[in-house]
C-alpha cells in the first residue's frame, strides 16, 4: 500500500519522538491512554471518512455528539431509564439526523456544507434548550457499562473468565470497540459491492449514475452511516466522561474527525481513502498533543507545534506520493 | 543519570541530524559531542531528496521542544488552569515565584479548549510523566470529580483552585475566591450607582459554570435585599423578572466569546434603550459591553459593573465609563497552591491548619476579592503592570 507509506512513516517518526521524550511516555499507562483516545475519536474519523469518500461532508458531528449525549444522560439520570434502553433511542436519533441530512442533500439539493452547518447550530441549540443549559451528568448510573468500557481488555477478560491472565493491560476497550467497527467498515468499504459504489459515487457521480447505481440511495446511506456512528460514539464518550455540557461538549469534534480522515488519505474531492489510512490519521492527530505534553512544550506554543507538525506530515505524504508516481513511470 | 545529560544527548542528536548532507537545510550546528552516541547510528538508510522533510520535521520538533522539563531532585508539581485567558498570567507569575523559592519543577498548563476532557487528558499525561502533585481549576466540576477522586487523588496530592469540585473528599483543599460574596460586592456597586432601580442585564460566558451561578446569585440577592454570607436559593434563568426595584431583562450567555457578548449587548440595548445597568460576570464581558454601549449612542448610558482586571476595564474605570470591577487575586492562587502542594508532597499534613487558621470544615481557603473603583484604580493598575510585564 504505497499510498499509506507517507503517513505511516510520519506516524512512526512521531512515535519514535514520543518514546524518546520521557520515560513516562514509554509506560503501559501512557499507551493505554493513547489507545483510548485513538479508539474513541477514531469512530468519528471513520464515520466522516466514509462520508467523505462519497464526496459528502458533515460539519454537524460535534453538535450531534452534544445532543445525543445530553439526551442519553437525561434519559438515564433524570428519567431513570436503563442504559441498555436508552442506547437504541440515541442510535435512532443518529439515523433520523442522517436521514434528514441525506434527504435535504439529495432531494432538495441543498449543499451538504450548508445542510450540516445548519445542523451544527440546530442540534447544539436543541441540546442546550432541552437541558436548560445545565450540565447533564450520569453520576453513578450505568456502572456496569463503565466497568466494561472504561478499562482495558485484559481486565475485562480476567473478570469474565475469573483467571489470572498474563496479558499486558495496555489495550483499552475503546480501542477494541473501534477496531471491531473498523474491521466491519473495512469489509464494507473494500470488499463489498456497496463499498465500491461509495468510491464510484465519490470519484464521478454522473458516471456512477449512468452505470446504473442508485446514487441517491447510496448518498443517503453515507449520511445515515455517518450520523449513526456519531451517535454511537456519544455512548462510550458519555460513559467515559460521565457528563455532557450542552454548550461545549463536542465543540470542534468534526474538525478533528475530518482532519484525521483527510490526513489518513481521504480526499475532500471524494473517491479516495482507506479504512486503515483513517486509523493512521487518527493516531497522528492524537499522538501529537500527547507528544507536546511529554516534551513539556508550553501550552501557548502547543497549537503551533501541532499545526506545523501536521503540515509537515501532509507535505511528506504528498512528496512521497509524487515520488511513487514518478518512479512507477 | 546526571541532570542535563539527557538534554545534552538530545542536542547532539539534533546536531547530527542537521549536519547530514541534505539540500534543503543549510543550517550547520556544531555542538560538542562528548557523552553521546556515534552520529552515524542515526544516519537514515534512505538517502534521497525526500529525507529532507523528514529531517526538517525531526529537527524542528526537537528545536521547539528544547529540553524536557528538568527534574533532577526537584519536586515535580503541576498547575492546571481552566482555559487560556490572560487572567491566568498572574497565577503563572505567582506559581513560578513559589516554585523558585521552594525548589519545584513546575508544569503550568493552560488548556486552550476549556473542557474537562482536555484537562483529563493533560492530567493523564502528567501522571505518566511522574508528576508529584496537582492543583487544578476544575471545568465541569460535578462530573470531573469522579475522575479526580478515583484516578488522581489516590495517586498524588490534589488540590483545587479557582473552581472547586462539589465532592470535598476528591481533593485535599480548595483555594480561591468566594464567588457568591464577590457577586454581592458587584450587587452593592449596582445599588450605589443606580439607586433608583430600572432595567438590568447580566452577561456571562456560560451559566453551567459554578462561579457564574454564584456571582449572578450574589448580585441578585443584594438587589433583593437578602442578607446572607453563603448562597442558598438559585433564581431561575427566566427573562424579564422583577428583582427588588430592578427588572432583570435577561441573563445573556455567549459561550465565552467576546464578540458574541458584544452583539448580544448591542441587541439588548436596541431592544431596551432605557437600560439602567449592565453587569458582566467574566473578564471579557465588561469591555465588550462597554463597546456596545458606546456604539448604541444612547442619551443616558447604563452603568457597567464588571469582574476581573482586563486592561480595557481598568482604562474605562479611570475614565469613569465603568463604575467598578471586582477583582480576584490569581497571583495568590498560584503562589499558595505550590506552597501547599510542596508541603503535602513532603508529608507535612498539618500545614493547612498551621498556615491557614481560618480554613473551614471542608478545607476551603478563601483568597479575598477586591473592589476596584475610580479612587483606587491607579494604584492597582500600576502594581498589575509590574507583575504582568515581568
Amino acid at each position: 500500500m504505497k499510498k499509506l507509506l507517507g503517513i505511516f512513516l510520519f506516524l512512526a517518526i512521531l512515535y519514535g519522538l514520543l518514546l524518546f521524550a520521557d520515560p513516562g511516555a514509554r509506560s503501559v499507562q501512557n499507551h493505554l491512554n493513547l489507545g483510548q483516545r485513538i479508539g474513541l475519536y477514531g469512530i468519528l474519523s471513520l464515520a466522516v471518512g466514509m462520508l467523505i469518500i462519497t464526496g459528502g461532508i458533515d460539519l454537524s458531528m460535534g453538535s450531534v455528539v452534544a445532543l445525543t449525549s445530553t439526551v442519553f444522560a437525561m434519559l438515564v439520570r433524570d428519567h431513570g431509564w436503563s442504559p441498555i434502553a436508552a442506547m437504541p433511542v440515541v442510535l435512532a436519533m443518529g439515523v433520523v439526523i442522517g436521514l434528514v441530512h441525506g434527504l435535504l442533500v439529495t432531494q432538495v439539493r441543498v449543499q451538504a456544507f450548508i445542510v450540516t452547518l445548519c445542523g451544527l447550530f440546530v442540534y447544539r441549540g436543541i441540546a442546550r434548550w432541552i437541558a436548560n443549559d445545565a450540565v447533564k451528568g450520569l453520576g453513578s448510573m450505568g456502572e456496569n457499562w463503565k466497568d466494561v468500557l472504561n478499562t482495558d481488555l485484559g481486565s475485562v477478560l480476567e473478570r469474565w473468565t475469573g483467571w489470572d491472565l498474563p496479558i499486558p493491560k495496555v489495550i483499552h476497550m475503546h480501542l477494541v470497540l473501534f477496531l471491531i467497527i473498523l474491521a466491519l467498515a473495512t469489509v464494507f468499504l473494500h470488499f463489498t459491492r456497496h463499498g465500491r459504489y461509495f468510491f464510484a459515487l465519490g470519484s464521478n457521480e454522473r458516471a456512477a449514475k449512468y452505470s446504473g447505481i442508485s446514487v441517491n440511495t447510496y448518498r443517503i446511506m453515507a449520511y445515515v452511516l455517518c450520523s449513526t456512528l456519531t451517535a454511537l460514539f456519544a455512548i462510550p464518550y458519555l460513559l467515559y466522561n460521565n457528563s455532557a455540557t450542552p454548550s461545549s461538549t463536542g465543540n470542534f469534534f468534526e474538525l478533528y474527525a475530518i482532519a484525521g480522515a483527510v490526513l489518513g488519505g481521504c480526499s475532500l474531492r471524494g473517491g479516495e481513502g482507506t479504512s486503515v489510512g483513517i486509523l493512521i490519521g487518527t493516531a497522528i492527530i492524537w499522538l501529537l498533543p500527547n507528544l507536546t505534553n511529554m516534551w513539556g512544550i508550553p501550552s501557548s506554543l502547543e497549537y503551533t507545534v501541532i499545526g506545523v507538525a501536521l503540515l509537515l506530515g501532509a507535505t511528506l505524504d504528498e512528496v512521497l506520493r509524487r515520488w511513487g508516481r514518478v518512479s512507477k513511470a | 543519570m546526571i541532570p542535563g545529560a539527557r538534554c545534552a544527548r538530545l542536542w547532539a542528536w539534533n546536531a547530527s541530524l542537521l549536519a547530514l548532507p541534505c539540500e534543503s537545510i543549510i543550517l550547520y550546528r556544531t555542538t560538542p559531542l562528548s557523552n553521546t552516541r556515534n552520529p552515524a547510528d542515526f544516519e537514515p538508510t534512505m538517502k534521497h531528496r525526500l529525507t529532507s522533510p523528514l529531517l526538517a520535521l525531526a529537527a524542528l520538533s526537537l528545536l521547539l521542544a528544547g529540553c524536557p522539563a528538568k527534574g533532577g531532585g526537584q519536586t515535580k508539581l503541576a498547575f492546571i488552569t481552566n482555559n487560556a485567558n490572560e487572567f491566568w498570567t498572574l497565577a503563572q507569575r505567582g506559581s513560578e515565584a513559589a516554585a523558585k523559592k521552594e525548589n519545584v519543577a513546575l508544569e503550568f498548563k493552560m488548556p486552550s479548549p476549556g473542557t474537562s476532557e482536555e484537562q483529563q487528558r493533560i492530567i493523564q499525561d502528567l501522571l505518566s510523566k511522574g508528576i508529584q502533585g496537582i492543583a487544578i481549576s476544575a471545568n465541569d466540576a460535578e462530573n470531573i470529580a469522579g475522575f479526580l477522586k478515583r484516578d488522581v487523588a489516590s495517586k498524588v496530592p490534589l488540590i483545587t483552585q479557582d473552581n472547586d469540585v462539589p465532592d470535598a473528599s476528591a481533593r485535599r483543599c480548595y483555594l480561591g475566591t468566594h464567588n457568591y460574596r464577590a457577586g454581592r460586592a458587584a450587587g452593592e456597586l449596582v445599588l450605589k450607582h443606580a439607586p433608583d432601580g430600572g432595567k438590568l442585564a447580566i452577561f456571562v460566558g456560560q451559566m453551567d459554570a459554578q462561579n457564574a451561578v454564584e456571582r449572578r446569585q450574589g448580585v441578585i440577592d443584594v438587589l433583593l435585599g437578602i442578607d446572607q454570607k453563603d448562597m442558598k436559593d438559585r433564581t431561575p434563568l427566566t427573562a424579564n423578572q422583577k428583582v427588588g426595584k430592578y427588572m432583570l431583562v435577561d441573563t445573556f450567555t455567549d459561550e465565552a466569546k467576546e464578540d458574541k457578548c458584544q452583539q448580544r449587548a448591542q441587541d439588548a440595548l436596541t431592544k431596551h434603550p432605557d437600560m439602567a445597568c449592565m453587569v458582566g460576570l467574566w473578564a471579557y464581558n465588561p469591555p465588550a459591553m462597554l463597546r456596545a454601549v458606546k456604539q448604541s449612542k444612547l442619551d443616558k448610558a447604563p452603568i457597567i459593573v464588571g469582574f476581573d482586571e482586563d486592561y480595557q476595564t481598568l482604562d474605562a474605570i479611570q475614565k469613569g465609563e465603568i463604575v467598578g470591577t471586582i477583582v480576584q487575586n490569581p497571583y495568590e492562587f498560584g503562589y499558595q497552591s505550590i506552597r501547599i502542594l510542596k508541603a503535602f508532597v513532603e508529608g507535612n499534613n498539618d500545614f493547612l491548619k498551621k498556615e491557614y487558621p481560618s480554613i473551614d470544615a471542608q478545607n476551603r481557603i478563601y483568597i479575598d476579592h477586591r473592589v476596584i473603583v475610580k479612587n483606587n484604580v491607579d494604584e492597582f493598575y500600576t502594581k498589575l503592570k509590574e507583575l504582568r510585564g515581568k
